[in-house]
């Protein structure tokens, strides 16, 4: 366009001075028009650079309901088609099939998006839909990965924050990467960025940020943890372009943490799978700092990728797909990331203030991943994993979650059973001599202990009840995920 | 040196401490030479897993909340009411000690040889029900001090226990030993805890004892010894009428505190002369760790063993606080020797040496040059990818599985993992310490 532009002051130019008419007075309108065709050409290359149009298209429809339509949905896919610009800057290569990394569709259900797959990685095979189990400090919760691998744990989630803070990337690699570091040399893992974390030290967890209505942690003067403690006197949490301040909960040193330095200590992590830097708003945020947050956190996650791709080291990346609830952004997150050279998709961002919004979010969402390339990719999504959003989920292809739900219910004495969760510390449950936790449980602790026995262990405060906890809810996860996979097989979902 | 020695380990609640199903199997397997021939599993009556917890009448009963003060007794409609602090809880009078067999109790694997006390140490119990941390940190005092006082007793210690005031009220009767149970303090006679003891079906079992400290007075220390022989008396009198004629039973139980001097009054019962010998296994030393100089201790035990016991009679020690106090007990011919040593020090993040070279250091130099442990949590540790011990084949060390960084890790991340790693480690070298202690000459590890 630059180059037309150039053009036509060219020719205008030569006719006027050739006719030698009106003199000065062509030649200061020529270069008024010229200066004219300039700034609007550099306007439009600034709208490319922040991807997207300043334009809205007029026939767009936001409202959730109407935006069920497909037919809608190509209508706004037409008018902001990914950004050409920021795709093409990436090479060829960075397109083509990884050969340590890939997904393999087993089965597509015909009655909805269910489908069963393999997640092939240089450290084993996931079976998806399959649950994550997260392990914060590279450890799960009271547990020795050895009673994890036997209650069919596959993939394992590390919080690269925490790792980042304790014991630190250099010690992780000196050991030759997380894998060797906790000795899980056959079990997948993977990492994030510590987007969410942002979050929570500004905002709470998720509870506390939907009642405080987006309000950050520093108006709230009851808090007191030392993950609040504020960034000289301002909020705890301090988020620029170039990336996020924040301080360490553990001896309040002030941390940068940015696109790259984020990838490059999942680098030396050396997980699986990594995510790029992302930011995660409250749900209660108005539209236009979502849409900042939005552009922001593609921005970052298009810087990590770039990262990333200097040396993938048998890793693959997934993008974080934003919006909150907002059907457009959304829309234009998915257009985007999967433009983008990513390995997989991640669901992530503030993903409704319940389930039910959570599936509705789904529902209009999730169609536009069967479209194309995206259908041969994973898709996981990010901080869930009860039950509930589980079972309607996986109608919706979703292929794997991650959640410490099952873990953090096992330590407060609940147990998960096909009849519902029971909560040991019941007295009712001091008697039940010969009750398994779960019928048809075939786990270690349903093997071998009654819920008496688990009650004792539980009002003695034996650390013994942590892990013969963990280890039945885990094995329910998955044993769960492996009765949808069968579902699925079966036609039932 | 006395062949196959034993550790007696404080299961606490019944439960091997930290240990599930596959680990166990895998590394502590009753079919096992190791632990067959040197651990005995020690489960205590005052134990949850033998005393029903009752519903709560009010407060909370976290333990770590308890004040430091003298519980009170409170009597209403009839019903002893104990109140420890602000919790009430209400039980029903008389004893309420559960009498299960023990593996249906604690789904402990059968094969393990298992045996019943009362307690471990009616001192320590009334220190743990007060205040966990006051005890660890007492407990750490005493462990450093307790070098100190084999040449120097300045009374540092009773004065703290004086100012402290930490005790509640747990004086036994003429007839009923005080257990400090978590629903408080419970009474208990002889015939009672002779027949709880025996319906949980253990191996062996300690009669029932009472138990004074060093800073009593001498009446105190009297009536605590005389107790405790009367009490073995009546326990093996209804072992004889109730039991099914086993022999080699019952350990019988000797107050270490006040003891010596009724040994050497002669007033002391010569068990070797009991009607019912055949079903005493041996002597319990209660009290043995509390005595503060070296030199006593192994006098006592040689004396008990020269007036008290028939020959061959096995000799036991319930509490044993650091490991001289073990290579020492074990050198004196006692042949069963209880500590929770194992599951201390992981709490508080400390993994053994190797046994071997507590051993072989004790042997040529008699004595230790550490304290025989690492403390993972040292920072020095942050970097260190080599296992705890090269050779050891726990769960955490066995095929360089662990390494120290690792460990330190966890430990500095507050995760439990850290806890069963080290508790799997500590365990694990204190059987081979006990297999070469046993033995008397250098050993490989068996694989």
């Amino acid at each position: 366009m630059m180059k037309n532009n150039i053009f036509i002051i060219f020719i205008m130019s030569f006719l006027c001075l050739k006719n030698d008419c009106r003199g000065n007075k062509v030649t200061a309108f020529v270069f008024q028009l010229g200066t004219h065709v300039t700034k609007r050409s550099n306007l439009q290359n600034r709208a490319s650079r922040s991807l997207y149009s300043t334009q809205e298209p007029r026939d767009v429809v936001s409202s959730q309901q109407d935006a069920k339509s497909s037919t809608n949905m190509k209508v706004m896919r037409e008018h902001n088609p990914p950004s050409i610009d920021e795709s093409s800057s990436f090479p060829d290569w960075a397109y083509q099939p990884r050969d340590f990394f890939r997904y393999e569709l087993i089965y597509q259900s015909k009655k909805s998006n269910a489908r069963v797959g393999r997640i092939h990685t240089p450290h084993g095979v996931i079976d998806t839909p399959g649950f994550v189990a997260v392990a914060t400090n590279g450890a799960l919760k009271g547990l020795d990965m050895r009673d994890a691998d036997a209650a069919g744990q596959q993939l394992v989630f590390c919080n690269s924050y925490h790792l980042l803070l304790q014991p630190g990337p250099e010690v992780i690699e000196e050991a030759g990467g997380l894998h060797k570091f906790m000795n899980r040399p056959n079990g997948p893992l993977i990492t994030d960025s510590g987007g969410f974390q942002v979050f929570s030290l500004a905002y709470g967890s998720v509870q506390e940020s939907l009642e405080s209505q987006g309000e950050l942690k520093r108006s709230n003067s009851k808090s007191s943890s030392k993950s609040s403690s504020s960034l000289d006197g301002g909020p705890p949490v301090k988020v620029t372009e170039d990336g996020v301040y924040f301080r360490s909960y553990r001896d309040g040193t002030k941390i940068f943490l940015t696109p790259e330095s984020t990838v490059d200590a999942q680098k030396s992590y050396g997980a699986d799978i990594i995510i790029p830097l992302d930011q995660l708003p409250p749900y209660h945020i108005d539209r236009q700092q979502l849409v900042e947050s939005v552009d922001r956190s593609h921005r970052w996650e298009t810087r990590s990728l770039r990262r990333h791709l200097e040396n993938t080291k048998d890793q693959a990346m997934y993008c974080v797909v934003h919006g909150g609830v907002d059907v457009e952004l959304r829309t234009k997150s998915v257009e985007y990331l999967t433009s983008l050279p990513f390995d997989g998709y991640a669901i992530g961002g503030s993903l409704g203030k319940n389930s039910d919004e959570l599936i509705s979010l789904l529902e209009w969402m999730m169609p536009m991943f069967e479209e194309g390339h995206r259908k041969d990719k994973p898709r996981h999504l990010l901080g869930i994993a009860d039950e509930k959003s589980i079972l309607k989920s996986v109608k919706h292809g979703i292929d794997t979650f991650d959640s410490c739900y099952p873990t953090r219910l096992s330590r407060h004495g609940t147990l998960l059973t096909r009849e519902g969760k029971i909560h040991i510390k019941s007295g009712k449950h001091s008697k039940s001599y010969g009750v398994k936790i779960d019928s048809e449980c075939n786990c270690k602790t349903c093997q071998h202990y009654d819920r008496s026995y688990l009650w004792h262990l539980y009002k003695a405060k034996e650390p013994l009840f942590m892990q013969l906890g963990a280890v039945h809810n885990i094995q329910y996860m998955n044993d769960l995920m492996a009765q949808q996979r069968q579902a699925i097989l079966d036609g039932k979902i | 040196m006395t062949d196959n020695i034993k550790l007696l380990l404080h299961a606490e609640d019944g439960s091997f401490p930290y240990l599930s199903d596959n680990l166990l199997a895998t590394y502590f397997n009753p079919e096992d030479d190791l632990v067959k021939n040197h651990l005995t599993i020690g489960i205590a009556v005052k134990d949850t897993c033998v005393v029903p917890l009752y519903k709560k009448t009010g407060g909370d009963t976290n333990v770590k909340k308890l004040k430091r003060k003298r519980s009170t007794k409170e009597e209403h409609n009839g019903t002893e009411t104990h109140t420890m602090q602000q919790n009430k809880v209400t039980k029903p009078s008389g004893y309420t000690f559960d009498a299960k067999p023990i593996h249906e109790l604690t789904h402990l694997f059968s094969g393990y040889d298992t045996m019943v006390v009362p307690t471990f140490d009616l001192l320590e119990d009334s220190w743990v029900a007060m205040d966990k941390e006051l005890v660890a940190r007492h407990k750490k005092q005493r462990i450093t001090k307790g070098e100190e006082e084999d040449d120097d007793d300045n009374g540092e210690e009773k004065k703290k226990r004086e100012n402290s005031k930490v005790f509640p009220n747990v004086s036994s009767t003429k007839d009923k030993s005080s257990l400090i149970t978590p629903n408080g303090v419970q009474q208990i006679t002889p015939c009672m805890y002779a027949e709880v003891g025996m319906k949980l079906q253990c191996n062996s079992m300690l009669s029932l004892f009472d138990q004074a400290h060093p800073d009593d007075g001498k009446k105190r220390k009297i009536a605590a010894v005389e107790r405790t022989q009367e009490w073995l008396e009546k326990c093996l009198s209804s072992i004889k009428l109730k039991g099914d004629g086993r022999q080699k039973y019952l350990w019988g139980a000797f107050s270490c505190v006040g003891g010596e001097r009724l040994i050497a009054d002669g007033s002391f019962t010569d068990l070797t002369q009991h009607d019912n010998v055949l079903l005493l296994i041996g002597i319990a030393l209660v009290g043995w760790h509390h005595i503060p100089r070296r030199h006593d201790r192994i006098k006592i035990v040689n004396k008990v063993r020269k007036k008290v016991a028939a020959p061959g009679t096995q000799l036991c020690i319930l509490a044993a606080l650091t490991l001289e106090q073990i290579v020492e007990a074990a050198s004196s011919g006692v042949g069963t020797i209880g500590t929770s040593l194992p599951v201390v020090w992981a709490r508080s993040h400390k993994a053994m040496v190797s046994g071997l070279d507590v051993y072989q250091q004790y042997q040529s130099k008699g004595r230790l040059d550490s304290h025989g442990y690492m403390d993972l949590s040292n920072e020095k540790y942050r970097d260190d990818e080599s296992p705890m011990l090269p050779n050891c084949l726990c769960l955490a060390c066995k095929n360089g599985r662990h390494s120290k960084a690792y460990i330190h890790h966890l430990i500095k991340a507050n995760e439990l993992l850290a806890q069963i790693l080290l508790f799997g480690h500590n365990l694990n070298q204190m059987l081979c310490l006990f297999q070469y202690l046993s033995k008397g000459e250098e050993k490989e590890e068996q694989s």
